[in-house]
């Protein structure tokens, strides 16, 4: 299934539980919609990168196994972004359904 | 059998190691955003190197399940073209920069030694207009483009500071320039010795972004 345009909305979702880096991020959202929203992790770190420049989300760099991970956490201004978007997304996809009940 | 060899960007190839994926998908980027980016993805890429061993794999197939994960290193260019400073970008800034400043100071240091300063005339003049026209145009298209995306604060600054210069000289060249009035005298004389101070500032900003942003060491362009 295509993520277009809302790859943003479940970065912020998946940040939402505490602070995370971009592997985990892409893992944990392709493992929660069972394999179902299948992204190129390339186009992850644009994204990232986009709402930290909005500053939706912040970064700071971890020492982890040796190597050294970049983990973002949502700030304020992401978490009252991200309501906004659920919001609208919940009144988006109750129209949809409605119309194709509607048409069935 | 004639193989067709990798050219990046062209699209006829896939790049077949990280090195390859990264030098395309970081290509257009000044060299401080390649510096935040590479580590990044190298430590992502290091990681699913990892989870396909676990699962199973081979280091090989392992290593090529994981560079097939990141996707068209093209496509990942373009993204990161539009929330980072691109080389081009930081080429037009830094030579519009340069050639404001040394228009300006000039100007100003013109105003100083003739202390009445006369305005270019004829074909001079309007070639200095439309040059400031198309400075003015590019510089407000790379703000509007840059304002919200991941770059260098000073360069932000710079690109302000550039617009603020115009904007005075021009209302300093229609509005109180050869009058008789006192307080337009005193700024004949305070505007071009703040422009030379300016300037020299504005030099050292415009030398230090560039030796940052293409140094690409010790360099977070998030923080500015």
């Amino acid at each position: 299934m295509h993520l277009k345009g809302s790859l943003p909305t479940l970065i912020l979702q998946n940040l939402c539980r505490g602070p995370n880096h971009g592997y985990r991020i892409a893992q944990e959202i392709k493992q929660k919609s069972k394999g179902l929203l299948d992204f190129k992790e390339g186009t992850l770190y644009p994204a990232l990168h986009g709402l930290e420049a909005k500053k939706l989300i912040t970064s700071s760099t971890r020492e982890e196994n040796g190597r050294e991970c970049r983990y973002y956490k949502l700030t304020e201004k992401g978490k009252k972004a991200l309501v906004r978007e659920r919001q609208e997304w919940q009144q988006f996809s109750g129209v949809i359904t409605g119309l194709l009940q509607e048409a069935t | 059998m004639n193989q067709r060899p990798f050219i990046p960007g062209n699209g006829v190839e896939k790049p077949r190691s990280l090195s390859t994926w990264l030098d395309l998908a970081t290509r257009d980027l000044v060299p401080a955003a390649q510096a935040r980016v590479r580590p990044e993805i190298e430590a992502h890429y290091a990681e699913a190197v990892q989870a396909h061993q676990v699962n199973g794999a081979s280091g090989a197939e392992a290593q090529a399940a994981a560079l097939a994960d990141l996707g068209d290193a093209a496509a990942a260019a373009r993204r990161f073209g539009r929330q980072h400073l691109t080389k081009d970008d930081f080429k037009n800034v830094f030579s519009l920069a340069t050639y404001q400043i040394c228009l300006g100071t000039i100007w100003a240091l013109c105003n100083v030694s003739t202390v009445i300063y006369t305005k270019p005339v004829g074909p001079a003049a309007g070639l200095t207009l439309v040059l400031g026209v198309i400075l003015l145009y590019r510089a407000c298209r790379v703000l509007l483009r840059r304002s919200r995306q991941v770059m260098s604060r000073r360069m932000v600054l710079l690109l302000w500071s550039l617009l603020w210069l115009n904007i005075a000289g021009f209302v300093w060249a229609n509005h109180f320039e050869n009058t008789s009035d006192p307080v337009s005298q005193k700024f004949n004389l305070l505007a071009p010795i703040s422009f030379v101070v300016l300037a020299t500032s504005y030099s050292f900003d415009l030398l230090r972004a560039r030796k940052k942003l293409t140094s690409g060491f010790g360099c977070d362009l998030s923080s500015g």
